[in-house]
């Protein structure tokens, strides 16, 4: 961890997109031009850009919740550990409307498996950004890069 | 009608379980419609059941269909009446992409793409595919007839205005009779 000051050497990366429309770049520092006013982008408690992001996979939810979301949902949940992050990944992030995986380089979340079992030192985001710029969804998502240094934990509640 | 693939899309019974925290729009950002979308979710958040064919969804009010809705479904379902291609997407409980391109004959070609957690400890945004072949009228009426719920449900627990409710489902209006939309 750098509390978030990236250097060169570990900018983050885009590995993987999926871009919707490159006619039109949104997002912080770009035009608003979704509706009622502009986000507050350097917030992350700002509900207009990051509201599923903070509510669903934010570092202050307990591992109980996402054992029963991942369970409920049968599928591997991501938790951010620092919610400074996502604003990161909103600055990182190409400004078109689209899915991105970016590799953030170091640690910014975990992964919760419906077994109760939790993945850290998780280094990739998988990110939705919507065509007014904002995010539908950012979580930290398992890849090569981190099944090679893994660390698995049982989650002791 | 009988070589369609079935499609449904039904609210299931509240299971008690609350995943998230309350919506908290302390930055005074959110309209009150937006707002009372994202607060009737996560109060009456429950399963919502979505059949394609063989294919059997589990999604949930909140986050999954908040996000449908905050995404404007009406609008884009008077869009695909009128025969234009829509996507509707699902980014948390599953990763699912559906493209609907509307064919002739009342017939919808349905590209089912999966990304995500397609292989263990895999997430990649490849996609699977599967295609489907659809009734028009079928998924407009569901879909249609899902979002009136929704939004009675929300007018009735006082969490939008019946002006936002109308104003929200105008778009339904604009659906063409001979969709035999009713």
């Amino acid at each position: 961890m750098n509390n978030g000051r990236d250097t060169s050497e570990d900018t983050p990366e885009v590995i993987e997109q999926d871009i919707i429309d490159q006619t039109i770049e949104v997002g912080s520092g770009c035009d608003w031009t979704g509706s009622g006013v502009e986000p507050q982008w350097h917030n992350p408690k700002s509900i207009k850009a990051y509201d599923h992001i903070d509510r669903h996979h934010g570092p202050k939810l307990k591992p109980l919740n996402f054992r029963g979301r991942a369970a409920s949902k049968n599928q591997p949940q991501g938790q951010w550990l620092n919610a400074q992050d996502w604003v990161k990944a909103e600055q990182v992030t190409p400004k078109y409307p689209g899915c991105y995986i970016i590799n953030f380089k170091r640690s910014i979340g975990k992964v919760h498996y419906p077994d109760g079992t939790i993945i850290e030192n998780v280094t990739h985001a998988f990110i939705r950004r919507k065509p007014d710029g904002t995010f539908k969804s950012a979580y930290p998502v398992l890849n090569d890069a981190t099944l090679s240094s893994l660390e698995r934990s049982e989650e002791d509640e | 009608m009988n070589n369609y693939s079935n499609f449904t899309i039904q609210l299931e019974e509240p299971n008690g379980e609350q995943y998230a925290d309350p919506p908290d729009d302390s930055l005074g950002e959110l309209s009150h419609f937006e707002l009372g979308l994202k607060l009737f979710c996560f109060e009456c958040d429950r399963p919502v059941s979505i059949e394609i064919g063989e294919e059997k969804l589990k999604v949930f009010l909140d986050p999954d269909i908040c996000m449908l809705l905050e995404d404007e479904l009406p609008k884009k379902l008077s869009e695909l009446s009128q025969g234009k291609p829509i996507k509707i997407e699902f980014v948390e409980s599953v990763c699912l992409t559906l493209e609907l391109q509307p064919l002739t004959n009342d017939k919808i070609s349905c590209n089912f793409k999966e990304f995500g957690y397609l292989y263990p400890n895999q997430f990649t945004l490849k996609s699977r595919n599967k295609q489907f072949e659809l009734n028009k009228t079928q998924v407009i009426t569901e879909l249609k007839g899902f979002l009136e719920q929704l939004m009675e449900m929300a007018l009735n627990g006082g969490y939008i205005t019946p002006e936002e409710k109308q104003e929200f489902l105008m778009p339904l209006r604009e659906i063409a009779p001979a969709s035999a939309i009713c």
